[in-house]
């Protein structure tokens, strides 16, 4: 309940504070607590399993979502009047009943370039019992109250390739974060990576390529490598992210628009 | 936690040093888990050790009655008489323990290949064709399941069997290299009544920690999971401790409805012995029988070769019958000893239908009777009857059919058992007889009436149950009705009526009442507002309900009503 009054749960974007965060002790079910930056609210998230992370990054990937506010709590209030009508026993702790909460609440740009809400929950599949139903259907009946769209999430059927390629690239989106970096920078040596890498791709591994190239122009080691998954994260060079990129191995990269013309 | 604690019944025996003994079959030399295992006992020193008594060596004539009912009441306790079954069962047991530790020789490489490799690894990757398992091993562990009445000593004759065995044997050197390891050679654990597989494996760790010391229960016990999880989890465990043999006793108590179907059942049970061996054995009264019949028509499941199955019927009127009555009619304690007859032999089988717990009580509820009511204590056929006619009242129908020569279920009279009169009653009523003789026949049928009178109030409630009350409505519904209807007798038809009539003039009223309720609350709430959750159709729990019963999986039904986001559904 304090939490609440701590200013969790409220707030958007950047001044999110998620319910439940990773040094809450809460009992993570799978032991994988993470703290990572986000894209689009620039704060840091927190994901309470590993299915979550992996949920987090793809909607990180996607253009078509604004804010990510996780662990999203719900009225209190109303879950227990719903809980009480369906003859369901509230979520508790030792007995106290506690606030119910979603795990994403997204953000996402309709058809109609409009901000609409809508609320995930996941569940890994062998964890559905009884129980999980009743608290699913809890999370139903209030978000049909509210009028926001509400699903769950399950861990099979999950882009494995995508979800591991964006956890490859995904603390490179901002420029500042490798030292000796800003936008600038990235502006000025984006075209010279650009064109020798294009050079070797076909025959080198993508990490023996990058590193030639900063031989040969003169940058500190690990530049180019950077830049290839900068350039991946904020979209301005493309390539398949369906395949499994490793560093091992060529990676193809093109322009935006070439792309498609491909 | 007190509470807690008593849940977990379980057999507690010996724990000894281990000392090793030359074996004569190849394969089971140089294994210290078969090698420290006690030496095979003979029919006949399996008989002595098993054969027992009440013991009294003092003068029956120079005790007063009530000290001569004190010695009848010993008898069931104490009295055993080893059968041939009962040889069967060890030799099984002793075969099982120690082919289940052929293949799981803890100096061997195989065996140290298994532990490195992992256990939770084994158990994922299962077994290839030739039945080995990941690091190459072939199981030699078997299953058995042993099904009979309740009353014919399944449980008991396991218990005595088992306590031939040490339960832990502690190795510290084995051929002069150190070899520290805890044996465990058998666990016997009850099945929680009417709880799932997940109260079972809770039993099983419980079972373990209070043997070794360990701390599974804390660290296992409260991990939900399938079926599939729960089972390697504990094989995982049975596999650490060396078990031997993991008997699995009131297998029928297994609640189906908890456990998430027959077919689960089947799986966690053939599971268990499936990857890392451990032999099980497995008993149950025929209402366990669903849990075999579907299996051994099933061959694809995977029940292993060295599966066997024993069913008891009740005891056929031959040699072992008569050897069985000529020991216990030794345990006399009237004081006048009345020779076993060929007419007392026929009316004991007619009246316990060769079924040796009702064979037992019947003998000492005809001895308290004699000793306490006749004048001349001795046993006739007559006294029998009477006796039988009484103590087995309320099987008395089921036994008719069954004399009859009628083919009946099993499962059928396995529910009477509970109904009869228990041996303590009887003799709180006969304390009556004694003291206040006049009203001895009234009182016998106190007993009898309140205990039919509760079995026709559950009857009642069910019915009131079925017509959608709540336990405790119904429950109040069918005391009234029988308090109200107790002179009409036994017309059955009648109460349904009555308690039907109840049920719906009592509806009516509810839902006017509440109607009036909201009127009073000035419509505050819409009148569509009436509670039932259940029919609503966009219900996830419905949802799943139906889509079981078109066998999908409970995802299969989110995802087929438009309930389940992809991950990537934005990109």
């Amino acid at each position: 309940m304090n939490r609440l009054k701590d200013g969790r749960g409220q707030g958007q974007g950047e001044s999110y504070i998620p319910y439940i965060q990773a040094n809450d002790n809460k009992v993570a079910s799978e032991g994988w607590l993470t703290r990572t930056p986000g894209w689009h609210s620039n704060r840091i998230h927190h994901t309470l399993s590993k299915y979550e992370y992996q949920y987090f990054l793809v909607q990180e990937w996607t253009d078509q979502i604004t804010d990510i506010r996780e662990q999203y709590p719900l009225p209190y209030e109303d879950t227990q009047r719903i809980a009480e009508k369906l003859n369901i026993r509230h979520p508790h702790l030792d007995g106290h009943d506690v606030v119910l909460t979603s795990d994403f609440m997204l953000t996402v740009i309709d058809d109609n370039d409009s901000l609409n809400d809508q609320a995930r929950t996941f569940k890994p599949i062998h964890k559905l019992t009884k129980r999980t139903l009743e608290l699913f259907e809890i999370e139903r009946r209030y978000y049909k109250e509210v009028g926001i769209q509400w699903k769950v999430v399950f861990d099979v059927g999950r882009p494995i390739n995508l979800i591991k390629n964006i956890d490859w690239l995904h603390d490179a989106k901002r420029a500042d974060t490798r030292p000796g970096m800003d936008s600038e920078v990235v502006n000025m040596i984006a075209e010279p990576i650009f064109e020798k890498l294009k050079q070797y791709n076909t025959k080198l591994s993508i990490s023996k390529s990058c590193l030639r190239c900063d031989d040969h122009i003169g940058l500190e080691p690990g530049t180019s490598m950077f830049m290839v998954k900068h350039m991946l994260a904020n979209k301005r060079w493309v390539t398949d992210m369906t395949v499994l990129i490793r560093e091992s191995a060529p990676l193809v990269i093109d322009l935006p628009g070439q792309r498609e013309m491909k | 936690m007190i509470n807690r604690l008593d849940r977990f019944v379980y057999l507690k025996g010996r724990q000894i040093k281990a000392e090793y003994r030359d074996q004569i079959v190849e394969a089971y030399q140089g294994n210290p888990f078969i090698e420290a295992l006690p030496c095979r006992l003979s029919q006949d020193q399996l008989f002595q050790m098993l054969y027992s008594v009440p013991r009294f060596t003092g003068d029956i004539n120079r005790l007063n009655s009530e000290e001569r009912v004190e010695l009848v009441q010993q008898i069931k306790p104490s009295y055993w008489q080893p059968l041939s079954t009962h040889f069967e069962r060890y030799r099984n047991l002793y075969n099982m323990i120690k082919i289940g530790y052929q293949s799981r020789n803890p100096l061997t490489p195989i065996y140290q290949r298994q532990m490195a490799i992992g256990l939770d690894r084994i158990l994922a990757a299962g077994t290839d064709e030739f039945g080995r398992n990941l690091a190459g091993n072939l199981q030699t562990a078997q299953q058995m399941a042993d099904i009979g009445l309740s009353g014919m000593g399944k449980s008991k004759s396991y218990e005595r069997i088992l306590s031939l065995f040490p339960q832990v044997i502690h190795h510290s050197e084995y051929h002069r290299e150190p070899f520290p390891c805890k044996q465990v050679v058998w666990l016997h654990i009850e099945c929680p009544s009417n709880k799932s597989v997940g109260a079972l494996c809770r039993n099983f760790y419980w079972a373990v920690d209070k043997l070794l010391g360990t701390t599974y229960y804390e660290d296992l016990a409260e991990k939900d999971g399938r079926a599939e999880v729960l089972a390697k989890r504990m094989s995982k465990v049975a596999g650490q401790i060396s078990l031997g043999v993991l008997v699995i006793d009131e297998i029928q108590r297994i609640n189906r409805g908890y456990s998430g179907g027959d077919e689960k059942m089947i799986d966690f049970i053939t599971e268990l012995t499936n990857s890392i061996g451990i032999p099980i054995v497995l008993i149950g009264t025929f209402k366990a029988l669903y849990l075999f019949k579907s299996s051994l028509a099933n061959t694809r499941r995977g029940i292993p070769d060295g599966y066997a199955e024993n069913i008891t019927d009740r005891m056929r009127d031959d040699w072992e019958w008569e050897l069985f009555l000529k020991g216990m009619w030794d345990l006399q304690y009237t004081n006048k000893f009345t020779a076993l007859t060929p007419d007392l032999k026929a009316a004991m089988y007619f009246h316990s239908l060769g079924i040796p717990d009702f064979a037992v009580k019947l003998f000492m509820h005809v001895q308290c009777r004699a000793i306490l009511y006749e004048d001349e204590e001795e046993i006739t056929v007559n006294l029998i009857e009477e006796v039988a006619n009484k103590t087995f009242r309320l099987v008395q129908p089921i036994f008719q059919r069954i004399r009859g020569g009628e083919e009946i279920d099993p499962a059928e009279y396995e529910d009477l058992k509970p109904d009869w009169i228990s041996f303590k009653e009887y003799l709180m009523e006969a304390q009556h007889r004694i003291t206040i003789d006049g009203n001895l026949s009234e009182e016998h049928k106190l007993i009898l009436l309140q205990h039919n009178r509760r079995i026709l109030i559950d009857q009642l409630t069910v019915f009131a149950m079925k017509m959608g009350c709540s336990g405790d409505v119904a429950l109040t519904y069918a005391e009234k009705i029988e308090v109200q209807n107790r002179d009409a007798g036994n017309d059955i038809e009648l109460l349904y009526l009555e308690i039907a009539k109840l049920v719906f003039e009592n509806k009516s009223n509810v839902s006017k009442e509440t109607e009036e309720v909201e009127e009073k609350t000035k419509q505050k709430k819409k009148p569509t507002k009436i509670k039932n959750p259940d029919l609503d159709e966009s219900d996830i729990r419905f949802i799943v309900s139906q889509g079981n019963l078109n066998n999908m999986t409970i995802d299969e039904a989110l995802r087929d009503s438009g309930l389940v986001g992809e991950y990537d559904e934005f990109v």
